[in-house]
């Protein structure tokens, strides 16, 4: 293939991708950021956590999407007595034929939205968590895959509020992304109150893309050009997240390959045809706000700001 | 205290390094100090480098092996004490420092020990120049001083981050930037002349050269040697090869068996008178620890060494104050036709005095030629016939002599070279009543076309005689020219066989492969020369000359201090410019073309920030300066494609597109 | 944003660093000879004595090299520590006796690795060459060219509260150690220190009027949820012997229990101990106790009352007002 064949095919697939968000951007007003992240951590086979208050519009989201990609949904709501068993499924015993009998829990499925994971106890996250790690569950010493594409965008409350069980730091980073929505600017809130239910246009979407397409997509977005240069300022970033004093933990290995795939879908989605520091810098935030805690002065951690900072420290070489 | 890295204690490679440098600067004196004090020390150095913590004496005050270390260290000075019956002298003192060094380095495991014995290597380097000041000594000198210097540098290298050759390197920059400052100091560094005390007796012993006396083989010593004796820059004209006379000592007194110059002669240098043009030259003595220097016959004046240095006596001899111990350099005036008159009593009886009861038979013979009536000068004609026609053999090889050695000579064995010829024919002359005396020195040379000067060896040490002759006066005989003229016309060489001259057997087979090592002799021999005159003798005297072509002939210790001051502090504050400018990484060229266009638009005041991605620059860039965006856009796209996208095609476009990026400051 | 220090740029490089950042602090850098160096000295005076005696060339040129080679150097030695930015980071509370570090960040933002910086607090003693009392610890590193390396200077903390680190001495001797380049930082970061935890470790008794046992579940005894396959370590109390004795295998029984004790530390509780000093040790050993037992537990002592929580950014408030009790912070 020539390079002018994969310009013209980045260039259709941006059409497409663009679409998406057109379509997504009508149900949720004025987050097209937040939509392309959101739509970057699918295509990068990520899985996504959306961290927001209530009613900010975290489960739409998820459905929008569930439905314009053609994937098939399921929504676990997590609670305080969630069991593992109710997302995995459970063997349960049948007296007739002596023996156990699986049936699969909603984990099952292509998209699953887990709601408000942090209200579950750690032992049902867990379950749902090592499910996303490795694409595949055992459940009663038997390996089952789990579909493909597979992913989990899971939201969850501000960890400050009551009741609730924050994701303990390593369950953290097997989430590539953790994006907030925050609150509708002005206009956006104006037509949101002026317009129908957004119920009703849920109901009215209808899937741009099929699930294959979306594979196809993934793996071009894996065959984009990423230069030396590049890997440089990725490695760079690492590298202070590491040596530097401002942060408790440096990013992980699996932190720079998430951050690197992100790169190459975004810069999918804006059809460049290699890889820019610019990609990187647009997919940092999201990427690394929910691995690094920075140290305050009295030697303990605050939260804020850590992706500009980092940018800012590490020139491009 | 303890050493500064406590987790690699005194790391190994630095000691490996020591170990190496010490070494290095010992071997030069295997042939000077007793050899056992070399095994003792191989020993010692081997012990350390093989097993570093074993013998580590940090640890007890009094371990058996620390004991038995200092009984042995005082064995070893009381050994030295009686192989040389002192321990100050040059060997004694050098053998001391070579044992001392192997216990020190034995006891290395503290910062301080190895520091100590660091600097002891470097110390035993400036020893070894006692001895020789070579190139090649120079050469092997500074690769030990490198080496010391490198396990200075991995012993304050922590946790031995450098690779021997990166330290190596480090190392060699160190020394190479040290050899301007160096350099200054060298040539302006005020020079005293002279000792500042005295000198160990030994210190002058291995000089080679001709002796105030001419005992039977001392002459066939000298000419199986190699060694230079000095070299001649003639100014102009070159006197004929059968002109080279180069005179010495003259000797007067002889007791039949050694000749000597009997009691130095403060005469004032006898009437010379002049006939042919003055030869003008440069003579570069090698140090000969004689009291005399060299000149072509006759010499014309004295060659001003100094105030009272030096004075020409009555017999042409040309003598000096104290003796040759240092490479000198002096200017002369010859004159290669010349008549010397006046001949006083005192100089007379000199010139006629002969052992009493002896040379019987050649008084006979004499005798004999005087009752035929000959006249002086036939007398002279005649023992040069003699010597001529009567079966005389030039040879170096002569058979031993006792008794009366002129008789058994003249009568006897015929056989021998010029010390026989010369002594036996003054014999003769003042046994004939003529007065006669020997005259020392060389004779000959070999022309360097390379350097173009002159080389004459110890090998062309020669004796001639001069006989006191009325109407000329002072005249010079070589009856060895009566006997071997080619021995005076082509120079000594002929008369040496290959193997004496220095010429190995594998160019010495045919005529074109000896012509190429002596164009490589000459070479190597002109290289020498610029050594020694510029670097190894280059004392107060030649610094003075050197200054005075810049104009600074009458130049002080503190003014010179102060050029010394003026010509360091900008080469250090080069340096240090060099050394300290910080400029930012730039790596690829691709890179640098893409800073210098961020230059070019921060002089419109868009300036770049290091964290800034190029579209994101160019987006603000074009904000700014709406008349740039095309050129701006352009330029980083193909950087972009380039730098991000590998399309290294695009490079020559990306330069001619920075190259022609101008835009307009306002 | 803690200060920045730069260690001074000679003057005619371009000093890229001021215009980085406001807080930046220059500090001057003092070149002396070392022991050594001094040492070094006294053996070419030597050198130059016997080549003035002996009017040895060679041993001049000697003598002059080695002297310009210390002279380059002083240069290789204060470039080895010029221009170095030196950022200070929070350290991190320790316990009272532990040693506390005081990280410093050190960017080396030069084309050459420096090599063999050395740290060490300055005592408060005059001056000495090349001084190690034996109490200092030295932290040493090379740090390569454009990077960053992080080291922590150890202070032994005495006593609880905040430790200040006070002065630190940076100094380098490469690359022969003949000379030593030193500057010392202000190092304006304080170190909290915990009391030390001793004292018994059984914690007092639970406050049962509070327990409700509302604020989540964790695998406990009280109520069974289903079976699970056996893995070795469970419990055999746990086995389901009956299904077991239907030979369809070995599972075990899963119970959820309810209830974590909400465990109240309060001044009364340490009263019996005699001075302030050892109920502050008694509470601290407590509170780490109960944070690794998993309670949700507060703490209340004079002016400082903190209600019941748990993990690790809890557990340190808790310390801290332990380290801070009576000092006017």
């Amino acid at each position: 293939m020539n390079t002018a064949q994969i310009d013209m095919q980045t260039n259709s697939t941006k059409g497409e991708l663009d679409k998406i968000v057109e379509e997504i951007s009508h149900v949720i007003l004025g987050k097209e950021k937040a939509i392309r992240l959101s739509l970057t951590c699918l295509l990068a086979r990520g899985h996504l956590l959306i961290e927001d208050l209530p009613g900010m519009g975290k489960t739409t989201l998820t459905h929008v999407l569930a439905n314009i990609l053609g994937l098939d949904y399921q929504r676990i709501q997590f609670t305080s007595d969630l069991l593992p068993a109710d997302i995995l499924g459970v063997s349960i015993f049948n007296r007739e034929s002596s023996s156990f009998s699986f049936h699969p829990g909603p984990v099952f499925s292509q998209l699953i939205l887990a709601d408000e994971i942090n209200r579950a106890t750690p032992r049902a996250q867990s379950a749902l968590l090592e499910a996303m790690e490795e694409s595949q569950i055992t459940v009663e010493g038997e390996t089952r895959p789990l579909p493909k594409p597979f992913f989990v965008i899971a939201t969850q409350n501000p960890s400050n509020q009551v009741g609730t069980f924050p994701l303990p730091e390593s369950q953290l980073d097997r989430f590539t992304m953790r994006i907030e929505l925050g609150y509708p600017d002005n206009m956006a809130e104006r037509e949101l109150l002026k317009g129908c239910d957004r119920r009703e246009l849920l109901k009215n979407i209808t899937p741009v893309i099929n699930s294959e397409r979306l594979i196809e997509m993934q793996k071009q977005a894996e065959s984009i050009h990423v230069s030396d240069a590049l890997l440089d300022y990725l490695q760079d970033l690492l590298e202070y997240s590491r040596r530097s004093a401002d942060y408790v933990n440096g990013l992980s290995p699996r932190a720079g390959l998430s951050v690197l795939r992100c790169a190459r879908t975004w810069a999918l989605m804006q059809g460049h045809p290699q890889v820019l520091p610019e990609d990187i810098q647009q997919v940092l935030p999201s990427i690394i706000s929910h691995r690094l805690t920075k140290v305050q002065d009295d030697g303990y951690t605050t939260q804020e700001n850590i992706a500009a900072h980092l940018i800012k420290q590490v020139p491009i070489p | 205290m303890n050493s500064r890295w406590p987790e690699n204690n005194t790391s190994l490679n630095s000691l490996y390094c020591l170990g190496a440098g010490l070494t290095m600067s010992v071997l030069p004196h295997v042939q000077r100090i007793p050899g056992w004090i070399i095994v003792l020390f191989l020993v010692l150095t081997i012990w350390k480098l093989y097993s570093p913590s074993q013998v580590n004496l940090t640890e007890r005050k009094f371990s058996i092996t620390r004991i038995f270390l200092f009984i042995l260290m005082v064995i070893g000075i009381i050994g030295i004490y009686f192989h040389f019956g002192t321990i100050v002298g040059r060997n004694a003192g050098v053998s001391l420092l070579v044992l001392l060094a192997g216990f020190k380095i034995i006891e290395t495991s503290q910062e301080r020990d190895f520091y100590v014995t660091c600097f002891l290597g470097y110390f035993l380097v400036v020893t070894t120049f006692l001895y020789t000041q070579t190139i090649g000594t120079a050469i092997y000198m500074s690769c030990t001083v490198l080496v010391m210097t490198l396990s200075l540098l991995t012993y304050n290298d922590y946790q031995q981050k450098l690779s021997y050759k990166a330290s190596s390197k480090i190392a060699a920059t160190l020394l190479l930037q040290s050899i301007p400052v160096m350099l200054i100091l060298f040539v302006l560094f005020p020079r005293i002349s002279g000792p500042l005390w005295g000198m160990p007796d030994d210190a002058h012993t291995g000089l080679t050269g001709i002796d105030d006396e001419m005992s039977p083989g001392s002459i066939s010593q000298l000419i199986l040697s190699n060694k230079v004796a000095f070299r001649v820059d003639f100014k102009d004209t070159q006197p004929e090869k059968s002109q080279l006379y180069w005179r010495g000592p003259v000797l007067w007194y002889t007791d039949g068996k050694k000749w000597t110059r009997g009691e130095s002669d403060y005469l004032d240098a006898a009437p010379l008178q002049t006939m042919s043009d003055p030869v003008a030259y440069t003579v570069t003595l090698e140090p000969h620890n004689q009291k005399w220097l060299y000149a072509l016959d006759m010499p014309g004046q004295n060659p001003e060494l100094g105030p009272d240095q030096s004075w020409i006596t009555s017999d042409f001899q040309l003598l000096t104050q104290k003796p040759i111990r240092q490479r000198i350099r002096y200017e002369m005036i010859s004159y290669p036709e010349y008549k010397i008159s006046g001949l006083n009593n005192d100089e007379l009886q000199k010139s006629l005095q002969l052992p009493r009861q002896q040379h019987g038979r050649t008084k006979r013979l004499i005798h004999q030629w005087k009752k035929e009536g000959l006249s002086k000068k036939q007398i002279i004609k005649r023992a040069l016939k003699l010597f001529s026609e009567d079966k005389f053999y030039y040879t170096l090889n002569p058979p031993l002599l006792e008794n009366d050695r002129v008789d058994q000579f003249l009568f006897e064995t015929k056989q021998g070279f010029c010390e026989h010829y010369a002594s036996t024919f003054v014999v003769m002359m003042r046994l004939a009543g003529i007065p006669a005396r020997i005259v020392l020195g060389y004779q000959g040379g070999e022309y360097n076309p390379v350097g173009d000067y002159f080389v004459v060896h110890q090998r062309n040490a020669h004796a001639w005689t001069e006989v006191w002759i009325k109407e000329q006066g002072w005249t010079r005989v070589d009856p060895t020219a009566a006997v071997s003229p080619l021995r005076v016309i082509e120079g000594i060489e002929s008369a040496l066989p290959g193997n004496i001259i220095g010429i190995p057997l594998m160019f010495s087979r045919n005529s074109l492969t000896r012509q190429l090592w002596r164009r490589l002799n000459y070479s190597w021999d002109a290289v020498n020369n610029q050594w020694n005159q510029w670097v190894i003798s280059y004392g107060p005297k030649r610094q003075k000359a050197f200054l005075a072509q810049f104009g600074l002939q009458k130049i002080d210790w503190s003014s010179m201090i102060f050029l010394i001051i003026i010509f360091i502090v900008p080469i250090l504050i080069y340096l240090a410019f060099v050394l300290l400018k910080s400029t930012p990484e730039n790596g690829e060229p691709v890179k640098r073309l893409y800073i210098k266009f961020c230059k070019k638009l921060a002089r419109c005041g868009i300036h770049h920030v290091a964290h800034e991605g190029p579209v994101d620059f160019a987006k603000r860039a074009a904000l700014k300066r709406g008349d740039l965006s095309q050129q701006i856009y352009n330029i980083t796209d193909i950087y972009i494609a380039i730098r991000y996208g590998s399309n290294n095609a695009q490079i020559p476009s990306l330069q001619e597109h920075v190259r022609s990026f101008r835009p307009s400051t306002n | 944003m803690p200060e920045t220090i730069v260690l001074e740029q000679f003057p005619f490089s371009a000093s890229r660093l001021a215009a980085d950042n406001k807080n930046t602090r220059k500090q001057r850098i003092y070149i002396m000879p070392t022991r050594h160096g001094l040492l070094f000295g006294l053996m070419l005076f030597a050198m130059l004595i016997g080549a003035i005696n002996y009017n040895n060339s060679m041993a001049y040129i000697l003598t002059f090299l080695l002297g310009s080679l210390s002279l380059v150097t002083i240069l290789h030695t204060y470039r080895n520590l010029a221009g170095m930015v030196i950022n200070e980071a929070p350290p991190l509370p320790v316990f009272s006796g532990e040693l506390a570090k005081f990280p410093l960040i050190l960017d080396n933002r030069n084309r050459h690795i420096r090599f063999a910086i050395t740290f060490i607090r300055s005592s408060k003693k005059k001056w000495r060459l090349n001084q190690t009392s034996t109490n200092s610890h030295i932290t040493t590193c090379n740090i390569d060219q454009n990077q960053l390396e992080r080291i922590e200077v150890p202070v032994r903390s005495l006593h609880r509260g905040l430790l200040k680190a006070g002065r630190i001495k940076v100094y380098t001797i490469f690359p022969l150690g003949l000379f030593t380049a030193w500057s010392t930082i202000d190092v304006k970061q304080a170190c909290l220190v915990y009391p030390k935890p001793e004292g018994q470790k059984s914690l007092p008794p639970v406050d049962l009027t509070e327990s409700t046992g509302i604020q989540g579940k964790y695998s406990g005894t009280d109520d069974f949820t289903g079976f699970r396959n056996y893995q070795a370590g469970d419990s055999i109390k746990n086995i389901a012997w009956k299904v077991y004795a239907q030979q369809k295998g070995l599972f075990v029984k899963r119970f959820i229990g309810s209830g974590s004790d909400k465990l109240h530390l309060r001044w009364n509780d340490v009263s019996h101990l005699p001075d302030i000093e050892s109920r502050l040790s008694q509470l601290c050993c407590w509170l780490i106790e109960a944070e690794s037992q998993s309670l949700q537990y507060g703490l209340n002592i004079p002016e400082v009352s903190l209600d019941t929580g748990h993990g690790e950014k809890h557990l340190h408030l808790c310390l801290a007002s332990l380290a801070k009790y009576g000092l006017k912070i």
